[in-house]
């Protein structure tokens, strides 16, 4: 799993169908040539702060975008979410949730912890691949993040 | 002439005639008879003169004695000539009996002679009476000299002044006793000194004798005839004032001066205390707020007045004396004038006669006068004083008012209860009249058999006299003229006046009071009744504490008697005072009740012989003056309602658990159930666009069915979600422009389709609902309206509102294939579709949620229908009022 490339976008999802999809929809924009996958939220939290199995990343930069899904085993999406937000290094790092729950309650708590766009999943392919498309344009080439 | 010498010759002889007794025929009676009266005669005549001779030599001074004498002699001589009558009888001597007649005849002659003579004198003598009388007279003279020589003697010595009388050497003649006292010297002591030696002072000793000396010479004194102040000594040199006047008197050629003096220390003291007197008097008279006056008793002029009565007058002093109060016309009523002159008259003072007076200035004043008849220097005076008393008049008058214009029947009786005053009132309650009453006994308003009672009553009022009402706890009864007893209440007041005092007694007829006071009575006991018939703890308690009401069940709670409840105070009693804690907090609630808050909690109270939890509320009860009055209290015993709150708290948090797992499922359902169908969707997707070209026609359809009812089942989930959300979700109310929200959803609506639709939209009632709610039930009506109308050439749409009574009802009107009312029952359920999906695509959820929010908002809807007709969907929500208490609740 060592991979030493810098790692332009982190997409945190446990269901790998899904993560197919998704990854489909923005490799079809060249959007996921740097992406790393990880389908755990502990381990996207090791990966994230280098711990665990991913100790040996330390002086590797921080990803430029994460995706996030709120469901995810041991670590939830929000859990994730609060703790890069509250980390002096992660905070800027442009977080989007993507996610199928349409439940109020967690996009008021993923914008009270900073999250920077939330996206519910729609079920039909097309406009999720579009929707999917131009999240990762605008956050990852068009918004100029502080730490690029 | 010898016949003459023979006759002396023969003078004795007796032998030329017969005794007489020969001669004639004498009887012897009447010889005898003869004899001895003039024998007795002899012996008269010869007396008579024998004592005035005596008489005569007695009386050493004695007028006309020749005229005695020859009286004398006269008549010795008749009784001579009788003698010789007599003897005769026997010694016939006639010659010596002519010779002794002639001696009478001569003698009587002289004697007539003298008597012509002196006869006139002797009569102008005085008789013998006045001549005693006079004697009387001058008796008693002399007596009355004697007397008041000796009164002159008294008066000299017990003279009130000292008498000294000097001789015009200047010895000391006379000395009375007071002279004694005064000056110390006894009289013996004095006697024939030089008064300057004696009780002249040194200084004035040589100035005395120059003055007695100079008076002497010229006969002038200064001093004399005068009273002057001078200065004496006394026996021990002391010296002193006297007042001092001297008179010369001339005796015997010579003068006599005498003195008086007196001690003026005295007098100087009582000069004195005149002065202090008459000041007084002066000061009394003129500086006297009371008006005083001096009149003359004759003419009524005014001789003196003082200031107050000038003052009040209008007049100055001058203008008043010399003038009557008719010139003045200060009394404008004759009669009241009239009235003090005859009580002077008749008692010689007139007291607090009260009268009218007018002033200059017209204005009239009532004053209480008393005059006096008075003697001031020799003229007969009135003396008056003059109080004003108007405003004792006006307050008389207002007392009349008063008692006229008080409410109630005024009776005022002397101590006697005699009546002697009463108002209108009274005669209207009574029905006697004014002078039915006037004088008679108050016992004659009183029923008998309470006529004893008043009388002690009165006893002990005057015993007593202060205001209070009478017979208190009693009942007072008075009667009226026609007999009938009334109840009364009767309050006295004790009124002090000149006359004595008086007793007012105000009389209230209070038969309406006394129903009322019965109706009250028995609203008391409903109210009591009504209280005790409640199942909570109920009681009035004053800002004190004071229980004033209580009813059974609290009574029963406490377990104490009502008498005991009442005399416990509500803060004190063992109910909250069995824990310190519970104690506070109820002192806390109950000062905050007593400052106007009602207060309401629920707190362990001591009750039924156990501690039960209790919802106890103190509502403050304000007065007319909005401060609170007194406090109710309630208490209801909340042991079973805890039970019941024990067992709903239970319930509710399994229902909450169960609400949390439903919330669990639905979010797993939002997140869990979209993720296959997108993948499913997904993968198709991939599957057509990558292999959609190996596949043929009917592989390509079969892969579109999948596609739409994953799209379908995705629909489903979303409008499920969105459903059971709204059953969570807290309304926001505002006010919502109704035609401003349609437009815009009809704009949504619309974007993408192409047909033509007639809309009609009508002006809008206003809302206050949920904004975001309202769009939702838009959305879905219109949605509808637009699918359904779709099959018409001209679709079209009306939208409208009206305003009744308290809600607003809106209508969404379509010309569609509408419904068989017959199951317009099964319109608003969830899944209930009317339409095979075939026909119109839809959930069977979207009027499912309509239903569901229109109802939140306290709203209704339905719908009207007619197959192949339209439909009319309708939903109302609360008007603003509504609204308004609704979120108050």
């Amino acid at each position: 799993m060592t991979d030493y490339n810098p790692i332009e976008i982190l997409f945190i999802e446990d269901n790998h169908h899904e993560a197919e999809l998704t990854i489909r929809s923005l490799k079809k924009h060249n959007l996921a040539n740097t992406l790393k996958h990880i389908d755990d939220g502990a381990e996207a939290l090791d990966f994230i702060f280098c711990k665990g199995i991913y100790s040996d990343r330390v002086n590797s930069p921080y990803p430029k975008l994460i995706i996030l899904d709120l469901k995810l085993p041991k670590v939830d999406g929000l859990e994730i979410l609060r703790k890069l937000k509250a980390d002096e290094q992660t905070r800027l790092i442009p977080v989007v949730v993507l996610t199928s729950s349409q439940e109020e309650r967690d996009v008021v708590e993923s914008y009270k912890l900073g999250v920077n766009s939330y996206i519910v999943k729609p079920v039909n392919f097309e406009t999720f691949s579009t929707a999917v498309a131009d999240l990762g344009l605008y956050w990852f080439i068009l918004n100029h993040s502080p730490n690029s | 002439m010898n016949q003459i010498i023979e006759f002396f010759k023969k003078l004795l002889d007796s032998s030329d005639w017969p005794p007489r007794w020969q001669c004639g025929r004498w009887t012897e009676f009447h010889g005898w008879l003869y004899i001895i009266s003039d024998l007795l005669i002899w012996s008269a005549y010869f007396t008579i003169p024998i004592v005035i001779i005596r008489y005569i030599s007695k009386r050493p001074e004695i007028r006309f004695v020749r005229l005695y004498f020859l009286f004398a002699a006269f008549i010795l001589a008749c009784g001579a000539t009788h003698f010789f009558d007599a003897v005769a009888f026997w010694i016939p001597a006639y010659r010596l009996n002519a010779l002794v007649r002639l001696i009478t005849g001569v003698l009587s002659w002289t004697t007539v002679f003298y008597l012509v003579k002196l006869l006139p004198v002797a009569f102008s003598l005085k008789s013998q009476k006045e001549l005693e009388a006079e004697i009387e007279q001058r008796k008693k003279a002399e007596q009355q000299s004697r007397e008041s020589e000796e009164q002159v003697q008294t008066i000299f010595n017990s003279a009130p002044d000292a008498v000294i009388v000097i001789d015009q050497d200047g010895l000391i003649i006379k000395w009375n006793s007071k002279a004694e006292t005064l000056f110390g010297w006894r009289a013996d002591e004095v006697m024939n000194k030089p008064l300057s030696e004696t009780i002249v002072p040194f200084r004035h000793r040589e100035a005395h004798k120059a003055g007695l000396k100079h008076f002497l010479k010229t006969g002038e004194g200064p001093v004399l005839g005068k009273t002057i102040e001078i200065q004496a000594i006394n026996k021990n040199n002391i010296e002193f004032d006297v007042s001092l006047s001297i008179s010369p008197t001339k005796v015997n050629g010579g003068y006599l001066f005498i003195g008086f003096v007196r001690d003026i220390t005295d007098r100087k003291k009582a000069e004195e205390k005149l002065e202090a007197s008459r000041k007084m008097f002066s000061t009394i008279f003129y500086q006297s707020p009371v008006m005083n006056t001096i009149t003359d008793a004759t003419s009524g002029k005014y001789i003196d007045v003082n200031d107050s009565f000038a003052e009040f007058c209008g007049f100055s002093k001058e203008e008043i004396t010399g003038k009557t109060s008719l010139d003045l016309h200060l009394v404008p009523h004759p009669r009241h004038r009239a009235a003090i002159m005859e009580s002077i008259k008749a008692n010689g003072f007139a007291r607090d006669v009260q009268i009218e007076v007018r002033a200059r200035n017209n204005e009239t004043k009532w004053v209480s006068t008393s005059a006096h008849a008075v003697n001031i220097n020799g003229k007969d005076c009135f003396l008056t004083a003059m109080i004003d008393v108007t405003e004792r008049k006006q307050a008389e008058e207002k007392f009349r008012g008063l008692l006229e214009s008080a409410p109630d029947a005024m009776i005022i009786a002397d101590k006697l209860g005699n009546i002697i005053l009463i108002n209108r009132q009274t005669e209207l309650l009574f029905g006697y009249k004014k002078e039915e009453l006037t004088g008679k006994s108050v016992e004659l308003l009183v029923p008998q058999e309470i006529k004893d009672k008043l009388k002690q009553h009165r006893a002990d009022y005057y015993r007593q006299p202060k205001v209070r009402s009478m017979g208190a706890g009693l009942e007072l009864y008075a009667v009226r003229k026609d007999g009938t007893k009334f109840p009364v209440e009767i309050s006295l007041s004790p009124l002090e006046t000149p006359e004595g005092m008086l007793v007012s007694a105000a009389i209230r007829d209070i038969t309406r009071r006394k129903r009322n006071e019965a109706i009250i009575q028995k609203q008391k006991q409903d109210i009591q009744d009504f209280i005790d018939s409640m199942s909570t703890l109920c009681a009035k308690v004053t800002t004190e504490g004071k229980l004033l009401m209580v009813n059974k069940p609290a009574m029963l709670a406490t377990g104490l008697s009502i008498e005991e409840l009442l005399k416990t105070n509500f803060l004190e009693g063992n109910w909250w005072t069995y824990d310190a804690e519970v104690h506070s907090r109820v002192c806390d609630a109950f000062k905050k009740a007593c400052s106007g808050i009602a207060v309401n909690y629920d707190e362990n109270i001591f009750v039924f012989g156990q501690v039960l939890p209790i919802n106890f509320s103190l509502i403050p009860i304000l007065g007319m003056d909005g401060r609170v009055d007194y406090l109710v209290v309630e208490g209801r015993d909340i042991s079973a309602l805890k039970l019941t709150e024990a067992e709903l708290q239970k319930q509710t948090n399994e229902i909450e658990k169960a609400n949390k797992e439903l919330e669990a499922f639905s979010y797993s359902v939002s997140h869990d159930l979209r993720a296959p169908l997108r993948i499913i969707d997904g993968y198709t997707e991939i599957i057509v666009s990558d292999y959609g070209k190996s596949l043929d026609e009917e592989g390509n359809r079969l892969l579109g069915i999948v596609t739409a009812n994953v799209r379908r089942m995705g629909r489903l989930i979303d409008d499920l979600l969105n459903l059971s959300r709204l059953g969570r979700k807290e309304l926001t109310i505002q006010r919502i422009d109704m035609n401003q929200l349609v437009d815009s959803v009809i704009a949504e609506q619309f974007s993408l389709k192409t047909k033509q639709y007639d809309i009609q939209i009508a002006k809008l009632e206003q809302a206050d609902a949920d904004s975001n709610l309202i769009r939702q039930v838009w959305i879905n009506l219109i949605s509808n309206a637009i699918k359904y109308a779709a099959i018409r050439d001209k679709p079209s749409i009306e939208i409208s509102s009206r305003h009744t009574g308290n809600e607003i009802i809106y209508s969404i009107k379509d010309n569609g294939v509408g419904f068989n009312m017959l199951y317009a029952d099964k319109l608003f359920g969830v899944f209930q579709r009317l339409h095979k999906t075939t026909e119109f695509e839809g959930t069977g959820v979207g009027l499912a949620l309509v239903h569901r929010i229109i109802t939140r908002h306290g709203g209704r809807v339905w719908a009207e229908a007619e197959v192949d007709k339209g439909a009319t969907f309708f939903f109302s929500l609360p008007s603003r009022q509504q609204t308004f208490i609704q979120t108050n609740k």
